[in-house]
């Protein structure tokens, strides 16, 4: 069995339909490979240098971690933001709320050596579970080729229909997602998945972003990961996505310098909050 | 049904059995009347610098609003960490969630003339509901005497356990209560504020507390950034947000200074 595959230029449709069958599917070549090879030279130092502090059973020992990417690679708002990955998670979050947050934005390079992950759900920071109703789903895309020896994402499909909650067992499928540089491997918040063991000679470099319901916490606070000054750069559909946004028109609130509150018609001026004291 | 009053000498035990019976609660002269003081105090700039921003046809035209009084009135630390609310949020909350947050801290002054405000449910704001799991309790702290008159208060006793309220007559009752008091009502209880037939300004302080996974009504990273943040002791920080819920959810890369990492030290 293979998860479902689609070109980078399929109908938004067809993706939404391919990952609900799943809960997970690949789409081809949908960012360039000039933005995932800059996205991966940006994050070399920082791979290099805090890469191995997140080290644990769960994250793994020969395996590097950067987290708040957005601040360490101008370019990967290309990816974080990616316009038509939004038209997916549009279809995908819009139903459960108005509109959605980051959670967290991981670069993940797999060295030679490392074991499987154990598979684990990423909604699982949340303690509610309704089957049915997404809280998040996440985006890993491919900085380099990722190939079943180097540690391609392993997933279990169909496992966001499981009603009750339970663990991936020995009759589950678990099928792993290679794909080539500048790929997307989308998977809901729902769904067993789990980094691969690399086999192979070379590392595999990744960036998973993760995108939550707007009404639920995020799960890395980007408003202080993020220095301002990075963020002001930034495009406004991810300002957005950080937390300089209302959900519903209320939720989430923060004073601006002249004491009122964010519009819904907010521009991104309005995201210094109140300065004037 | 009448709305439940309590000394100050109470159980907080017989404050739960009451809100999970009628939705709300009244302790009254909670405070001494140093701490209201200082608070309305602390408050009175921003009431008038900013008190009539939030002016709309929900929030009312003679009614100031102030909101994150945190930023800027820190003896309200009493009020917003005071014993007797956490003691309610522990109760409602922690069933549902590893830790909470405050939502919203508003200081609220109705001034005469001003009509009463529209029954609403403060936790609206989150789009689901299972019921029997809370998702915010709320308090409004009297910071002079509440009265018929003066814009006490407006609640739906009972409402918490209407399934669909949107069609049910509300007929309301109204708090009155002495200066210091605190009108406990749950996240889900239609109340709205009173309308003001008497010659003087009514003010009081509202603070909500909602479950930790969920967005916080303000962004307190925002209104009550670190460098404010840092003045307050481990429980205020905390409420604020700035800690994790459980051991992953809200970490944030910087502010070390300020992060409260464990919930054993209880020091406002």
């Amino acid at each position: 069995m293979e998860l479902n595959r689609l070109p980078g230029d399929a109908p938004i449709g067809d993706v939404v339909a391919a990952i609900r069958e799943d809960g997970a599917a690949i789409v081809e070549n949908f960012v360039s490979d000039t933005i995932a090879d800059q996205v991966l030279a940006d994050l070399r130092e920082p791979f290099d240098s805090v890469g191995r502090s997140t080290e644990n059973d769960f994250n793994g020992y020969t395996t590097l971690r950067v987290n708040s990417v957005l601040d360490l690679s101008p370019a990967s708002a290309g990816i974080v933001g990616h316009r038509r990955m939004m038209e997916v998670l549009d279809a995908v979050l819009l139903p459960f709320c108005q509109s959605y947050l980051m959670g967290s934005n991981t670069a993940i390079e797999i060295h030679p050596g490392e074991g499987d992950q154990v598979l684990h759900r990423d909604d699982t920071i949340y303690p509610v579970h309704i089957p049915g109703l997404e809280l998040q789903a996440s985006v890993m895309w491919a900085l380099n080729d990722f190939t079943q020896e180097n540690g391609a994402t392993r997933v279990v499909p169909g496992s966001h229909r499981w009603v009750k909650p339970r663990e991936p067992g020995a009759d589950d499928t678990v099928i792993q997602a290679p794909m080539k540089k500048g790929s997307a491997l989308f998977y809901l918040g729902s769904v067993f998945h789990g980094g691969g063991a690399n086999k192979s000679n070379g590392a595999r470099a990744g960036l998973i972003n993760t995108y939550c319901l707007g009404w639920l916490r995020q799960e890395v606070n980007h408003v202080l990961s993020v220095p301002r000054e990075t963020a002001a750069n930034l495009p406004e559909h991810i300002q957005r996505m950080m937390g300089y946004s209302l959900h519903g028109g209320m939720l989430g609130y923060y004073p601006t310098d002249d004491g009122r509150v964010p519009s819904r018609e907010m521009n991104g001026g309005a995201m210094w909050g109140w300065q004037t004291d | 049904m009448e709305l439940p009053v309590f000394k100050s000498d109470t159980s907080a035990a017989a404050v739960v059995t009451a809100l999970r019976d009628t939705g709300a609660a009244v302790v009254e002269r909670v405070l001494p009347d140093d701490i209201a003081d200082a608070c309305a105090a602390e408050m009175r700039p921003e009431f008038d610098r900013h008190g009539r921003m939030a002016e709309n046809d929900f929030n009312g035209y003679t009614t100031l609003r102030i909101s994150s009084v945190l930023r800027y009135a820190p003896s309200t630390r009493h009020i917003i960490g005071h014993p007797l609310a956490l003691a309610m949020a522990d109760t409602f909350l922690l069933p549902h969630c590893l830790s909470y947050r405050i939502g919203s801290n508003t200081g609220i002054e109705i001034h005469p003339g001003e009509k009463d405000q529209v029954l609403h449910t403060d936790d609206s704001i989150y789009p689901m509901r299972i019921p029997g799991m809370h998702l915010q309790i709320n308090v409004m702290w009297s910071l002079c005497d509440f009265t018929a008159e003066n814009g006490g208060t407006r609640v739906v006793l009972g409402s918490h356990k209407i399934g669909d309220y949107g069609d049910v007559p509300a007929e309301a009752v109204q708090a009155a209560m002495p200066k210091g008091s605190a009108l406990f009502y749950l996240g889900n209880v239609l109340h709205g504020g009173g309308a003001n037939h008497s010659n003087a300004p009514r003010i009081g302080l509202i603070n909500t507390y909602a479950l930790g996974w969920l967005r916080q009504e303000v962004n307190q990273y925002l209104a009550v950034p670190p460098e404010i943040a840092k003045q307050y002791g481990p429980t205020i920080r905390s409420l604020l947000g700035y800690a994790k819920h459980g051991s992953s959810l809200g970490h944030s890369r910087f502010n070390n200074d300020v992060w409260v990492w464990d919930g054993n030290d209880h020091d406002i």
